[in-house]
């Protein structure tokens, strides 16, 4: 038996995905979505399923589902009915969860993830190549998303409740959540890592979702199973539930595929289960089998009507709906024609994007902007765990940093010290430069004395400059930098030392 | 004093004040409420409180409706802020409402004074309010008899003269049917007439409240207090209610009634009643209406196809009362399927299990098409069949129910006939359509009930025909005996 079991199998992968959505108030009741508030605050007799309460939908919701339906390339269903799922469970107040069975809002659509060119990815069968050749793109096939309400948190943790037993925190129950789900198209934990991350990309773009997966907003199940190269039928499969971040659902899917693997080079056979991943021993556990599966006894749910969307109000929302990732990477590459990394990372974000293409506009260098954004400021705000848009630095104000390099009035290197006090308190750069004497020296006096140093020193590397070669060159640079305290116009510099060096050029 | 109207042109003419007129009522529930088993929970002092503050109202001239003042019982399926709700269930006898449902909203709005809880079956499942924590609900013309249900505490409050009126709830008949036994009008609005808001459910898209009253003018007070859109409820309709006192013409000339073959078949209901209703007819005939026979041919599915639906409905919507977060949680409980198990076996009683049982039942795998999915289909054909049956009548006529009140016992250990007794009044609710039971007559000193059912949205003409029958006649004006 070899030991990668991609050489024997296919794997197979769907996976279903929980957003909340970007509302103010529940699905069905006025009560507010908020994170972090103290447990049962936001709640309101609907979400308590009081006796004699009824369910109105969020009309917000609505145009958030088309938004979706638009990006995915998806039907946006102009009928779609809410069911009930029926199970008893102490964190589902109404012993059902209000749901969509038969007919969901969305259905039919396919979002593009970015896969390596070489191997099995750059095959799906939808697949087509573009621009760059490292990677390619697959097409990911969305079946369906439909509307459904989250249900509260079960807290068993003594430490948290200070008491013993289980204590139910509701403010999670009724939150409205899409639930979209793929078809099984995906091929690696990378891919579905791939699809995640797209998929997320969208939600943000299109501002339906915060997604954000530390506060549950963004949650995945994954359906995998295996077959054997060549097979046309697909083989048994399990579910992963409640993976919650990137990490888990790679690494959770990666031990999975080793699992069945296992089993099926030993000729045993895969059992339908619910899986659960340990994070700590990297494994995947069964939960339960879905032999003695929940009959859910999903009905149509009384209390609500169809929900109808005419035609006109889908053509308002995609009127309004905002250029997309995939879009934007197009349009990137072609009005800007960076380097395809930092096009990724720019696009990535729909704010990172914006502010890039307000500071091109600013600073009159786009690959300049591209360069501060994808990768100095990106990193100061990795560091600090904020998104752009949180930071205090405008993207007027980088520009005019970006324009301050290019007029050479101060250095690249001083400019970058600058930039965390700009993103964490902003300002104007010309006065802080001149306020830190950090202008870049141009002074031919000061930079010759600080030239004449370094020559003397360094007559090794002088005599191969002398001799016509110029990689030693920047070398010099860099000492004479040095001793400029990083102030000198680097341009200067290199005019002067070649002067001095070989007496003009 | 004891019909609504007496009250109003009391009121009217300040020859009673509405403090009076519930210190009355008060005395009487305690009196012949208890003792029939009618009313099960008092509000009195908040009750007086607000009848103080009507009888200023009116002395302001700022009298609010013809409900102004005028005492009230609900339905104890009715919630109301810092009341109980009971549903007459040991699973919610601890539960107070921390809200106001919209009929108990609209009634205060329109000034009426509401006196407290009458008895029911619990969670309005039953036909005799027997299956009730508190006991039977006795029928003021006999009190070995059964005074129907389930809204059976209205009805025979009312019937006794404790209140003038009072609100029930209609899933299956639940209002016509003991409006029937206890010689009152008992009308159901359309589906969606009155919101839903705050009336605990039983079957969700059949569950409709309505009026019991002495005549079907009160009716229509009541109605247009506390009928039109809500929009707390989605399956309330957006239709504004008419006015529904300009209707009332007295005037049946050129109205066609339709009397529905099945409806009078020699091995239906029994004779004496179908002789009864057959005579109501011919009086509004004589008042100028036509007769015309018409056919509702799924009538023979119409009991079983409603017993799929509202106990699957009710199966779901009974869920939440597991003993978590309010109502009654069973003690000593060790995990949490002992908590649900123990919480609901403890909690409801046999007719509520019976019907949870049924309803899980009918959706369950592999049951679900050949049962709910067909219930849902043969619904639909009911509509049609009213749809086509309208086309040649504006009203439907025939009996409420196959018989007078039985005794009390009489079925408690024959469910089925009892819901086959249900025939005429079901559809109504599975098609949403209003009907409304009025006395028509009487057999051995027991009232008779005929029901006329009307076009979705068209009480006005239902309310119209009604009316014109008891200017006629004097069915209406017939009391119990003590009352």
């Amino acid at each position: 038996m070899t030991a990668n079991p991609l050489e024997r199998y296919e794997v197979v992968i769907g996976l279903e995905v929980h957003t909340h959505l970007r509302t103010e108030s529940k699905l069905f009741s006025p009560a507010p979505v908020r994170y972090g508030d103290a447990p049962n605050h936001d709640v309101h007799p609907i979400d308590l399923a009081m006796p004699g309460v009824l369910p109105v939908l969020n009309e917000r919701v609505i145009d958030l589902a088309i938004r979706l339906g638009l990006a995915t390339h998806s039907t946006v269903n102009t009928r779609s009915v809410f069911s009930r799922k029926n199970y008893f469970y102490p964190d589902l107040p109404k012993g059902y969860q209000i749901s969509q069975y038969e007919e969901p809002v969305v259905s039919d659509g396919w979002i593009e993830i970015e896969v390596p060119a070489s191997g099995e990815a750059g095959k799906g069968k939808k697949g087509k190549k573009k621009g760059d050749s490292a990677t390619s793109v697959k097409r990911i096939g969305v079946t369906r998303a439909h509307l459904e309400e989250d249900a509260g948190k079960s807290i068993h943790d003594v430490a948290v409740t200070g008491a013993d037993g289980t204590h139910i925190d509701l403010n999670r129950a009724g939150v409205p959540l899409l639930e979209i789900v793929s078809e099984p198209d995906l091929r690696s934990a990378a891919e579905a890592g791939a699809y995640l991350r797209s998929l997320r990309s969208i939600l943000r773009y299109i501002e339906v979702s915060d997604a954000d997966m530390e506060k549950g907003q963004f949650r995945c199940d994954a359906n995998v199973s295996l077959r054997l190269h060549g097979s046309s039928e697909f083989g048994t499969r399990t579910e992963i539930k409640n993976l919650n971040s990137f990490a888990n659902v790679e690494g959770a899917i990666g031990a999975e595929i080793l699992r069945q693997s296992e089993i099926l080079d030993d000729g045993g056979e895969i059992q339908q289960a619910t899986m659960a991943y340990d994070v700590d021993r990297r494994r995947t556990r069964v939960l339960r089998l879905k032999e003695n599966a929940d009959d859910y006894r999903y009905f149509d749910d009384p209390d609500l009507i169809p929900l109808l969307i005419d035609e006109a109000r889908i053509q308002a929302v995609r009127a309004e709906l905002p250029e997309l990732p995939e879009e934007k990477l197009e349009r990137f590459r072609e009005q800007y024609n960076l380097a395809a990394e930092a096009t990724q990372i720019l696009v990535g974000s729909r704010s990172l994007a914006d502010f890039f293409e307000r500071c091109a506009e600013a600073c009159g260098s786009a690959k300049a902007a591209a360069n501060w954004i994808a990768r100095d400021l990106r990193q100061e705000l990795n560091e600090r765990n904020l998104e752009v848009e949180d930071s205090a630095l405008e993207a007027e104000t980088l520009a005019s940093l970006i324009r301050l390099v290019e007029e050479g009035r101060v250095t690249a290197k001083s400019a970058r010290d600058l930039l965390p006090e700009l993103v964490e308190r902003g300002g104007d750069p010309e006065a802080l430069i001149q306020e830190r004497g950090l202008e870049a020296v141009s002074d031919t006096g000061l930079i010759d004395g600080w030239a004449s140093q370094v020559i003397e020193a360094n007559a090794a590397a002088v005599e191969s400059v002398r001799e016509g070669d110029d990689k030693p060159l920047n070398f010099l640079m860099g000492q004479v930098m040095k001793a400029a305290q990083g102030k000198a116009n680097p341009a200067e510099v290199r005019k002067r030392l070649l002067e001095m060096i070989r007496g003009g050029d | 004093m004891e019909s609504l109207e007496a009250q109003r042109a009391a009121l009217e003419a300040s020859e009673i004040s509405s403090v009076e007129l519930v210190t009355e009522a008060l005395a009487r529930s305690e009196d012949s409420g208890k003792d029939l088993g009618a009313v099960i929970g008092l509000r009195a002092e908040a009750a007086l409180a607000e009848a103080a503050e009507s009888d200023a109202r009116r002395r302001g001239g700022d009298s609010r409706s013809p409900l102004e003042g005028a005492p009230v019982l609900l339905k104890d399926n009715m919630v109301m802020q810092g009341e109980p709700t009971t549903c007459a269930s040991r699973i919610l006898e601890p539960f107070v409402s921390p809200y106001d449902g919209a009929a108990a909203e609209r009634l205060q709005a329109a000034g009426a004074i509401i006196l407290g809880r009458a008895n029911m079956d619990e969670f309005a499942m039953g036909a005799t309010t027997e299956n009730s924590i508190f006991g039977p609900a006795h029928n003021p013309w006999d009190p070995a008899r059964t005074c129907g249900g389930s809204s059976g505490g209205s009805a025979a409050a009312v019937a006794a003269g404790i209140t003038g009126f009072a609100l029930g709830s209609d899933t299956g008949g639940s209002i016509r049917q003991p409006a029937s036994f206890c010689g009152v009008v008992g009308m159901k609005p359309t589906y969606g007439r009155v919101s839903r808001w705050g009336l605990v459910a039983f079957a969700s898209s059949l569950d409709q409240i309505g009026p019991f009253t002495h005549t079907a003018r009160e009716a229509a007070w009541v109605l247009e207090a506390i009928g039109g859109h809500d929009p707390r409820d989605s399956t309330s309709l957006p239709e504004a209610l008419p006015s529904l006192e300009p209707a009332l013409t007295g005037d049946v000339a050129g109205l066609t009634i339709g009397l529905p073959k099945e409806y009078f078949v020699d091995d239906g209901a029994d004779p004496a009643v179908i002789s009864a209703v057959r005579q109501g007819v011919d009086t509004l005939e004589r008042a100028g209406a036509k007769v015309v026979e018409v056919t509702l041919p799924h009538t023979p599915y119409v009991v079983s196809t409603y017993y799929l639906v509202a106990t699957a409905e009710a199966s779901s919507n009974l869920a939440r009362y597991d003993g978590a977060r309010y109502g009654r949680r069973a003690e000593g409980v060790e995990d949490l399927d002992a908590m649900y198990r123990r919480s609901r076996s403890e909690g409801f009683g046999a007719e509520v299990k019976r019907r949870i049982l049924l309803g899980t039942y009918v959706l369950s795998a592999g049951y679900f098409d050949a049962y709910y999915r067909k219930a849902q289909q043969v619904r639909t054909l009911v509509r049609g069949d009213f749809e086509q049956a309208f086309e040649r009548c504006d009203v439907i006529a025939g009996p409420t129910y196959p018989e007078v009140a039985f005794p009390i016992g009489a079925k408690l250990d024959d469910p089925v006939s009892l819901y086959l007794g249900d025939i005429y009044t079901v559809s109504a609710n599975l098609a949403g359509l209003p009907g409304i039971s009025l006395p028509c007559g009487e057999i051995d000193g027991l009232p008779v009930g005929m029901q006329l059912l009307g076009r979705a949205l068209d009480e006005a003409t239902l309310l119209r025909v009604a009316d014109a029958f008891q200017r006629l006649t004097d069915h209406h004006e017939r009391r119990p005996p003590g009352a």
